[in-house]
């Protein structure tokens, strides 16, 4: 007898946006330790702490790109992923990034960790019509067409540009209530932007200070429409710089810039 | 501004509470009950009647202790008193030292009705009671239960008296009488007002609630009347407006002959109702619920508005302790009236005392206890441990509070440092301890004092806060235990009752086999006679049957002399027999709930000193006595519990030193 593909309703969303979505990768990690006794025996595998998901995708970005996914924003509360009939509540988002390059469509990807329990339903019963608020003739997709980066403190040296690559990410630390599992707050630490960026000689002779290169960058993500999806500022240094080149390539060099963002406490 | 000395705190931000400010979560609010001066009721004029309990000869006692009279301490009045000339005994009321008051019960069933009230021919207050008056009173009901007098209609919310001063001084309800109708008690559930929240009537015929209560019948407590509440009644006899405040709110303000000229007399207690009859068809029922009263004051006068705060706020500071205190907002809201105090219902769901309601316990809190005992030397390794009181155990607990923003931060530190200012309940202390949970398996009901507090930065608006507290009032005498109380481990042993491993139940005997015994089958069984903690194949035991980690170490010191003579080789030398004493410390890590639960229940059962029997692991083998005058104890995460032990070894034991049966059974 023969087996029919099941087709299944496997649309990525989250906060019930649709988001185009290359791929979506779930996992599960327990914290548990061994518990020997003084007989030999071994008693139990105790919790340390509680099961720990990762979430990972990557899309295109069509529409603006939502607040629930800046990781460095203050906002610490969870988002709700749903992915082929899995309801994932308690969400949170470590990081963001992407890669511009020439003539690509920019995929961005995101990190999520996520506590508590997955809500399961048949996806294939659960057909739903496809339909989302953004972007919902899907004209139009994030891409390098008309994205750029400005060196606004003009520190590169480059001439041009060849390819950026930027990323936002944060830590997260949960916190447990006594007899809980699931945490009653996520809060953020260490957040970080970085950009690296790849371009043709630096024309400079002093590329780089002991302390780094303070730098201003304005990244300006766009479709393919020139239509603005979202700036990006990043007020670092400039950390490191290499210069390389391969027999089949060109003469490139490289840089990157991290900036590690320090809130005034009263404006959280 | 606040009245809370700057100086005592480390934080700042404390706001005032009044009617129209703004709060914020977490908010640390200062609430007064109102910000002017108390008067004392002597220093405003017309005080007619004055029946405090600030001195026990206020009151006049029977044979039996019961009230015969509360004495009038209004200058110029003390002929004019409250009496009960009721010698059989059985309408009398009582004193209770716990609360201060004037306790008046009372049960329709079988007829206890307790009153007081003016002498009935001569004097009362008819006198001189023709103009303004005002009534003061600070009471309490001990229930407001509904009846089901009017079978077969079905339950009916009681009247409940206050105070009465019906001109006749009879003991129905009349035109000077102010009560509760217990709308909104067990059974008879009004959504439409707050929960706790209580119908006041004046209305002399309580027929006519409904079908359409009169204005007289239309308030509701703003209060929770179970607690303690101050009542406030305020006739002007030319306008006929009268007010009625409940605990500084405003409840009614109307134009009735209510309380008017000829309202001469005073009668409370829970016979101020007619306990007849009630006709068919009522929707109502007359038994009066209990009600205790710490004071009552009455005024020939109409006192302006700040008089009567004043007056309020006097009886307030006597009767209200540590009511005025520092309170945490547990939400963002809008104080729009007196009702948002934190003494009234509204006020009650957004300003609280009590952290357990708004911060969360973190994982990591831990547990200490240490024995008081003093060990007396014998020689040969024998000793005793002598028990200096009866609380002999010294308990110190560790409360996480990770993950905290700022806002929460400065919270939980002005709450802390404030508890530093709380009055006294009692003489022996000269601040009052907290009262709060503490985590599993201990007590959600503890006393604490706070002893000090850690707080953390761990980044930018997280910060961990540990507090290190005691509990200074628990005690091992009672059966139940010291600290680790909970049903699930305190239960009397049950032949009906399948029991599981680790169980925990109390074996009832007035011998020495009577006491907490450990379930030790490996399988849930529903025992036999045999089984059974005294049974011939018990799977019960009183032994330490829990087995330590692995990674132990028990370190052997001999006790022996050691000589050194001056240029001479050192000479060893025997000290005695019992040279192995064993003082040995073990971990029990990564414990389960249940588990964790039972070592904590035998180590607290044990209570820092008594023996019992131990299994020294592999490679002694041995079984020898210990008492455990240590242990500590880790709520690590959800069912993981740390929990470490120092077990001393103990020669020459004898089954007295084991057994303390603490279970009186009357």
């Amino acid at each position: 007898m023969s087996k029919y593909i099941k087709y299944e309703n496997i649309d990525f969303r989250i906060n019930n946006d649709i988001f185009y979505s290359k791929s979506v990768q779930l996992s599960l990690n327990t914290n548990i330790s061994p518990i020997l006794l003084s007989d030999g025996s071994l008693l139990r595998y105790a919790p340390e702490n509680t099961i720990v998901g990762s979430l990972d995708t990557d899309f295109y970005l069509t529409g603006s790109l939502p607040s629930f996914l800046e990781p460095t924003s203050n906002l610490e509360s969870s988002i709700e992923c749903i992915f082929a009939g899995v309801k994932i509540t308690d969400c949170y988002l470590k990081s963001i990034s992407f890669n511009v390059s020439n003539f690509s469509p920019i995929l961005l990807k995101a990190n999520f960790d996520w506590y508590g329990k997955l809500n399961s339903t048949n996806s294939t019963t659960d057909m739903r019509p496809f339909y989302s608020n953004r972007n919902p003739s899907l004209s139009e997709i994030s891409h390098a067409n008309n994205t750029y980066l400005i060196d606004t403190n003009k520190v590169f040296g480059f001439s041009e540009i060849f390819n950026f690559n930027y990323s936002e990410s944060v830590d997260r630390i949960p916190f447990f209530a006594n007899d809980q599992i699931t945490p009653f707050r996520v809060a953020k630490t260490n957040k970080m932007k970085s950009i690296s960026v790849e371009g043709n000689f630096p024309k400079k002779s002093n590329v780089l200070e002991i302390q780094g290169t303070t730098t201003n960058c304005e990244l300006y993500l766009k479709d393919y429409s020139s239509n603005l999806l979202k700036t990006f500022n990043i007020s670092g240094v400039i950390e490191s710089r290499s210069l390389n080149v391969t027999t089949d390539g060109l003469l490139q060099s490289s840089l990157a810039i991290t900036q590690r963002l320090a809130p005034l406490r009263n404006t959280l | 501004m606040s009245k809370f000395l700057d100086t005592q705190f480390s934080v700042t931000g404390i706001k005032n509470f009044y009617a129209g400010a703004s709060y914020d979560q977490y908010d640390l609010v200062d609430f007064q009950y109102y910000t002017g001066n108390a008067i004392y009721p002597k220093d405003l004029s017309g005080l007619f009647a004055w029946f405090n309990l600030d001195n026990l000869n206020n009151l006049e006692f029977d044979s039996s202790g019961k009230i015969s009279a509360w004495y009038n301490s209004a200058p110029g009045h003390s002929a004019e008193n409250l009496y009960n000339f009721d010698t059989s005994d059985n309408t009398r009321p009582k004193y209770s030292q716990d609360k201060n008051a004037v306790v008046f019960e009372a049960n329709a069933d079988i007829g206890t009705l307790n009153q007081l009230y003016t002498h009935p021919t001569s004097p009362n207050f008819s006198g001189f009671l023709t103009g303004d008056r005002c009534w003061f009173i600070v009471y309490e009901f001990d229930s407001l239960r509904s009846g089901n007098l009017t079978t077969p209609q079905g339950y009916y919310a009681n009247y409940a008296t206050i105070i009465n001063t019906d001109e006749k001084n009879i003991s129905t309800a009349s035109t000077g009488y102010l009560g509760v109708y217990g709308n909104n008690s067990d059974n008879i559930i009004n959504s439409n007002v707050l929960a706790k929240s209580q119908e006041f009537v004046m209305d002399s015929n309580p027929a006519n609630l409904y079908p359409t209560a009169s204005s007289l019948n239309s308030a509701f407590s703003s209060a929770d009347l179970l607690n303690k509440n101050i009542i406030s009644i305020v006739k002007n006899n030319t306008t006929n407006n009268l007010i009625l405040r409940n605990n500084g709110q405003e409840i009614l303000n109307i134009t009735t002959t209510n309380f008017a000229s000829g309202c001469a007399s005073l009668r409370i207690g829970t016979a101020g109702n007619f306990h007849g009859v009630v006709p068919a068809g009522a929707v109502y029922n007359y038994d009066a619920s209990n009600i205790s009263i710490n004071e009552i004051l009455g005024y020939s006068a109409l006192p302006t508005n700040e008089q009567i705060t004043g007056l309020e706020k006097y009886l307030f500071k006597k009767h209200f302790l540590n009511s005025d205190n520092l309170y945490i907002a547990k939400d963002d809201f809008t104080a729009s009236s007196y009702q948002y105090s934190p003494i009234n219902l509204t006020g009650a769901l957004n300003l609280t005392k009590d952290i357990d309601s708004i911060f969360n316990k973190t994982y990591g809190c831990s547990a200490s206890f240490s024995t008081k005992a003093i060990k007396a030397n014998y020689g040969d390794g024998y000793y005793t441990n002598v028990i200096p009181n009866i609380n002999n155990i010294i308990t110190n607990f560790t409360l996480s509070y990770n993950g905290l923003t700022d806002k929460q931060a400065n919270s939980l530190i002005g709450f802390f440092q404030n508890s530093f200012e709380y009055q006294p309940l009692t003489l022996t202390s000269s601040y009052e301890n907290v009262e709060m949970g503490l985590f599993y398996p201990y007590k959600d009901n503890a006393k604490i004092y706070f002893e000090n507090l850690d707080q953390k930065c761990v980044d930018s608006n997280i910060n961990n806060i540990t507090i290190n507290c005691t509990t200074a009032y628990d005690s091992s005498l009672d059966y139940k235990g010291y600290l680790v109380t909970n049903e699930e481990v305190i239960r009397f042993f049950n032949f009906a009752r399948v029991y599981n491993y680790n169980d925990v139940v109390y074996y009832k005997s007035a011998l020495s086999e009577g006491g907490y015994y450990w379930f030790t089958g490996q399988n849930p069984t529903l025992v036999t006679s045999e089984q059974s903690p005294t049974g011939s194949n018990s799977l019960f035991t009183r032994d330490f049957y829990f087995k330590p980690d692995l990674d132990f170490s028990i370190p052997v010191k001999p006790r022996f002399l050691k000589n050194e003579y001056e240029l001479t080789s050192v000479t060893y030398e025997q000290d005695g027999i019992n040279k192995n004493i064993l003082d040995l410390s073990l971990t029990f890590n990564g414990r389960s709930d249940k588990e964790a639960i039972a070592i904590l229940k035998f180590l607290d059962a044990h209570c820092g000193f008594k023996l019992f029997e131990f299994i020294l692991p592999e490679p002694y083998n041995k079984n020898i006595t210990v008492y455990c005058p240590e242990w500590n104890h880790k709520y690590k995460f959800k069912d993981n519990h740390d929990i470490s032990v120092k077990f001393l070894e103990f020669k020459g034991k004898t089954a007295s030193d084991i057994y303390f049966n603490t279970l009186l059974s009357l």
